[in-house]
């Protein structure tokens, strides 16, 4: 095959060509959240649900009332207050933090008392560390259970750095089996956002 | 001549070909894996203020006492914990794992459970082959006196006493990078 100055020129600016088109590819993928973040999925195995977008990375399960009872048992409640959590806590698992992946990227703040809860005819609000404190404290709960689940339960307010989260139990206080759709409420930088949460079901 | 001519040149176009797409497979290389970096960039976030580390004296699991203040001159790893807290029983391994590196550069690791229960913890550690201090928090007074409100939350103190920075939530401890910020903290002023 002969060798022209064309071809010999032709090679290195394909190549060139092609690192500069890649990099493009990979950048953009870089910057550009997948548009499945924004959509609220739930894991088929375990039915908890997730999403992620706009600062947030959040996932929640909710807990059957068997399993609440059995999780405060082992932390010193007697079975008549570990009975009245299951009835009455519509407990939820949860996963929440900041989706920021870099340094740099803003911190996101969650007040649980911001969230809204959609559906029941009556309405209700989360039922946070500090309320429960009083309701434990009037059952003459003992102070190794109250420790317990104070520090189960979701933190009632917090900033989260970039890959920062928290895990912890979030009590909507509603009967098992009620059915509701949650307003999530957070601060990323300093833009307030929301999401609405659809189709949400206390355990049962 | 001709013949010959042909030759040189297409071996020499062949070895500039090779060059360039190692070249071209070089910077891709690096494209991606500064992407995958930025994606599972495991961080350490500064304390705004860095103030002093509130002092504690707790219980570790054969009941002797132990002072934050002891360890002054040294970076301490403070990680609060409960057995169980999902997040804290999957960053244990990895916490074990970077005490083996860090205890080579005289870093303490500390790790508080909050509430008490001693056969769990002691069950759950011997799982796990935890061998740094784990301290008990019972009434979780250390741990509400900390800025801290949710678990897993690790604090890395420098030589001065100072809390200079924060983990929210569980980090691979072993990281590369996260050990490299820990002992970065020696050379700071």
């Amino acid at each position: 095959m002969r060798t022209t100055p064309y071809t010999r020129l032709t090679i290195p600016l394909a190549l060139i060509g092609l690192l500069v088109f890649s990099s493009l590819v990979l950048i953009t993928l870089y910057l550009v959240p997948p548009r499945h973040a924004n959509a609220q999925s739930v894991d088929l195995k375990t039915s908890a649900v997730k999403w992620s977008g706009d600062g947030l990375k959040l996932e929640l399960q909710a807990m059957p009332p068997d399993l609440v009872r059995a999780f405060f048992l082992g932390r010193g409640f007697s079975a008549k207050d570990a009975d009245y959590i299951a009835n009455t806590g519509c407990i939820y698992r949860s996963a929440l933090g900041n989706n920021g992946v870099k340094p740099g990227d803003p911190a996101t703040t969650i007040e649980l008392t911001k969230w809204r809860i959609m559906g029941p005819k009556e309405p209700q609000t989360i039922q946070t560390r500090q309320q429960w404190a009083k309701i434990w404290d009037t059952r003459k709960v003992s102070d190794n259970a109250k420790v317990a689940f104070y520090w189960a339960l979701f933190p009632t307010a917090q900033s989260y750095q970039a890959s920062d989260y928290n895990w912890g139990m979030i009590s909507f206080n509603m009967p098992p089996g009620t059915r509701f759709d949650l307003e999530v409420r957070w601060r990323n930088g300093d833009v307030d956002k929301n999401k609405v949460l659809k189709k949400l079901e206390c355990g049962k | 001549m001709i013949s010959n001519g042909h030759t040189n040149m297409t071996g020499r176009s062949f070895k500039n070909m090779r060059k360039y797409c190692a070249g071209l497979l070089t910077s891709l290389l690096i494209i991606f894996a500064s992407v995958g970096a930025g994606q599972a960039q495991e961080l350490l976030h500064p304390v705004p203020g860095t103030p002093l580390a509130r002092d504690f004296e707790l219980p570790d699991l054969d009941g002797n006492k132990l002072k934050l203040s002891d360890f002054k001159g040294n970076i301490v790893v403070v990680n609060f914990w409960a057995t169980w807290c999902p997040p804290c029983r999957a960053e244990i391994p990895s916490m074990q794992r970077a005490w083996t590196i860090l205890k080579k550069h005289n870093v303490v690791m500390l790790a508080i459970h909050v509430g008490g229960n001693e056969d769990k913890i002691w069950s759950f550690l011997t799982d796990f082959g935890v061998d740094f201090p784990v301290l008990i928090d019972a009434n979780s007074k250390v741990s509400r006196s900390w800025p801290m409100r949710g678990l897993p939350t690790t604090f890395i103190i420098d030589p001065q006493g100072k809390l200079a920075l924060r983990a929210i939530g569980g980090r691979e401890w072993d990281d590369p990078a996260l050990i490299k910020s820990i002992l970065a903290l020696a050379k700071q002023k």
